[in-house]
């Protein structure tokens, strides 16, 4: 048995590589993007270490050229769920067992193997499965993943370390135990680090997972899972299970030992699971822990002292990078009226020459949205503000799914604060704004703070500290993640923990102490040395 | 000839694959089938109820998209866009 009491030091942030012309990162990348460009591969689920083929699949497309396979997927029946949880069960009896430093060490293998050998892997994956551009992927799939894994070990071993008061006659332990149970991990199509996380984290503090990936994410998913096991992770403590949401949930909540779900996705299924949990609550052995990321509907507010350019810039990149595709993307602004004709004139102008396009071409900023059902809904909004007589389009609105699901970055101006698109989340390159007179900024800012039932990110931009004042203390509970002349997306592992409340999610905030503490069943352990041999006090003398 | 129909307890994902034209009006009734990119979990009915629709309403929303369905082949293209 290892007996060292390693401490960890504070991890950096891994460098994000520039893919410039001539480097050796571009290089490989094109090299790996064309060899999975060139095979179609055969993705199974991975229950108890084993790979598991049911025959039943589906293809892995790509978004920005939908006839394009690239893989065929096995789908979980019945019998493959039942089988993971009783994977995930058996395996807890080693892994929760484990040294906390014995599961840390398998994280930083992981984090060091997607360093040095699997980034052009991971990274092409996330571009072709996921339609993410050379510099959204590497922030994403490299960057963020690594993160999760070398500052979730920092953070486990900073909970660990976290001990009671003892007195000199006796000891008090905490111990961090794992749940009592398995825990079901649901993760989204739109960063693969969040994949990496949803399971990670729980599974340092001891856990093992019933991994249910987004049906739109499989191959860096896949690739994923396949580096947890090279970084020699156990068979059985992250079971990877592809299938229908409806039919792997419905029998994981059925299930007695379900004891937490960590869920990145909408509001709208995160409720379905509280729910279900809700109604299944005398079939568990305990209370089962939810931690869930869900929607957004994320602002950009200015005042009349920011800088038109600062501004255009952070919608630009907060509303359009990865195709308005973030949890956190900026899709609703108030824009005060002395800035909006010159804040137009760039909008329009940079805008115009943006066209999506393929992610193997470096030269597009924006690629394609993730599928059709995803191009209808979003074409929907932009249909529904061209018939409005409310609201123009003032650049974008063009669509294309004969190839790839394209959508322009599209700019909705509506004179209604809470037109359809200025409440509702959609999901894609849609950013709609106000122009508020510059004298209501106060009227405005309350009117951002109840337009929507979300909080999870937003930005205040303005050089007048008095309006920042303003701004950071009525938009309080406006976003879990708030900026300050800087757009609402690109939250930091360590950094900028990242999650929001009100139907936002639980707000237990990825990267960071606070989302691994919501994975252990803390128990206090107290020791005495010589215990008392009489009962009574010595108040109770009369002498 | 359009052999499925929609009943109360099919799964949002369901529908949404099976009949994408229903996503649109379901949308204009405030019960949203796709969020963050993906169709919800659970049935028509629960997402109904969850959006405070009765029973009856449910019931009538399922006769509306069936009927709205039978002039709509399964791939959401109306029959006669396919000819």
């Amino acid at each position: 048995m290892n007996n060292a009491l390693y401490n960890f030091e504070r991890p950096k942030n891994e460098p994000v590589l520039t893919y410039a012309p001539g480097s050796n990162e571009r290089i490989c990348l094109k090299d790996e993007l064309n060899r999975q460009l060139s095979q179609v591969i055969d993705i199974p689920l991975i229950i108890g270490g084993k790979e598991i083929r049911t025959g039943k699949t589906q293809k892995v497309v790509m978004p920005h050229n939908h006839s394009h396979v690239l893989a065929h997927c096995h789908l979980a029946g019945e019998a493959e769920v039942k089988m993971a949880i009783e994977a995930a069960l058996k395996a807890r009896e080693i892994w929760a067992n484990f040294t906390w430093l014995d599961r840390t060490i398998i994280m930083m293998k992981a984090a060091d193997l997607i360093r040095k050998k699997y980034r052009p892997k991971l990274n092409a994956a996330t571009m072709l499965g996921q339609s993410k551009s050379a510099h959204q992927a590497e922030i994403d799939s490299a960057c963020e993943t690594i993160d999760f894994l070398t500052f979730n070990s920092y953070f486990c071993s900073k909970i660990y370390s976290d001990q009671p008061l003892s007195e000199v006659e006796n000891l008090n332990m905490l111990e961090y135990r794992p749940l009592e149970g398995f825990v079901f991990t649901v993760s989204p199509f739109n960063f693969t680090a969040i994949a990496a996380n949803l399971n990670v984290s729980p599974v340092l503090m001891g856990n093992t997972v019933v991994w249910k990936p987004a049906s739109t994410a499989l191959l860096s998913n896949y690739y994923l899972m396949k580096i947890f096991e090279e970084a020699g992770l156990p068979a059985g403590v992250i079971n990877f299970v592809p299938g229908s949401g409806n039919l792997i949930g419905g029998i994981v909540l059925e299930h007695p030992d379900l004891a937490g779900i960590h869920f990145t996705g909408s509001t709208g299924t995160f409720n379905h699971l509280w729910r279900k949990v809700g109604e299944n609550l005398s079939k568990y052995h305990g209370y089962p822990k939810m931690v869930g990321e869900t929607g957004g509907k994320d602002f950009i507010f200015v005042h009349k002292t920011a800088d038109f350019e600062e501004v255009g810039t952070a919608i630009i990149r907060g509303a359009f990078e990865y195709q308005g595709q973030k949890c956190s993307a900026a899709s609703r602004g108030y824009i005060p009226a002395s800035m909006w004709p010159s804040l137009k004139e760039l909008l329009v102008r940079e805008l115009s020459q943006i066209k999506p396009g393929d992610p193997t071409d470096f030269t597009n900023f924006m690629n394609a949205v993730i599928d059709e059902a995803s191009f209808d809904n979003i074409t929907r909004y932009i249909d529904t503000a061209k018939k409005s007589n409310v609201a123009e389009i003032v650049v974008g609105g063009g669509s294309d799914k004969s190839v790839g699901y394209f959508v322009e970055p599209t700019i909705i101006k509506t004179t209604d604060p809470h037109f359809l698109s200025m409440e509702e989340e959609i999901f894609g390159p849609v950013f709609t704004l106000v122009v508020y007179p510059d004298e209501e900024y106060e009227a405005y800012l309350r009117i951002c703070d109840k337009t929507s039932p979300y909080a999870l990110t937003g930005a205040i931009f303005a050089r007048d500290r008095q309006a920042i004042i303003k701004a950071h203390d009525m938009l309080r509970y406006a976003a879990g993640n708030f900026y300050i002349n800087d757009k609402p997306t690109g939250a930091v592992v360590g950094q900028q923990p990242f999650g929001g409340a009100r139907a936002s999610g639980t707000n237990d905030k990825a990267g960071s102490m606070l989302n691994l503490t919501r994975w252990t069943s803390p128990r206090i352990i107290k020791e005495t040395f010589l215990p008392s041999k009489v009962y009574y006090y010595p108040f109770m003398r009369e002498k | 000839m359009n052999i499925k129909s929609i009943h109360r307890d099919i799964t949002i994902a369901d529908l949404a694959e099976q009949f994408p034209e229903s996503v649109g009006y379901l949308s204009e009734r405030g019960i949203r089938c796709l969020r963050c990119g993906e169709p919800i979990w659970g049935t028509l009915a629960e997402a109904a109820r969850e959006k405070g629709f009765s029973e009856t309403q449910i019931k009538q929303i399922v006769d509306v998209l069936n009927a709205r369905s039978s002039g709509f082949n399964s791939q959401g293209k109306s029959k006669t866009q396919e000819k």
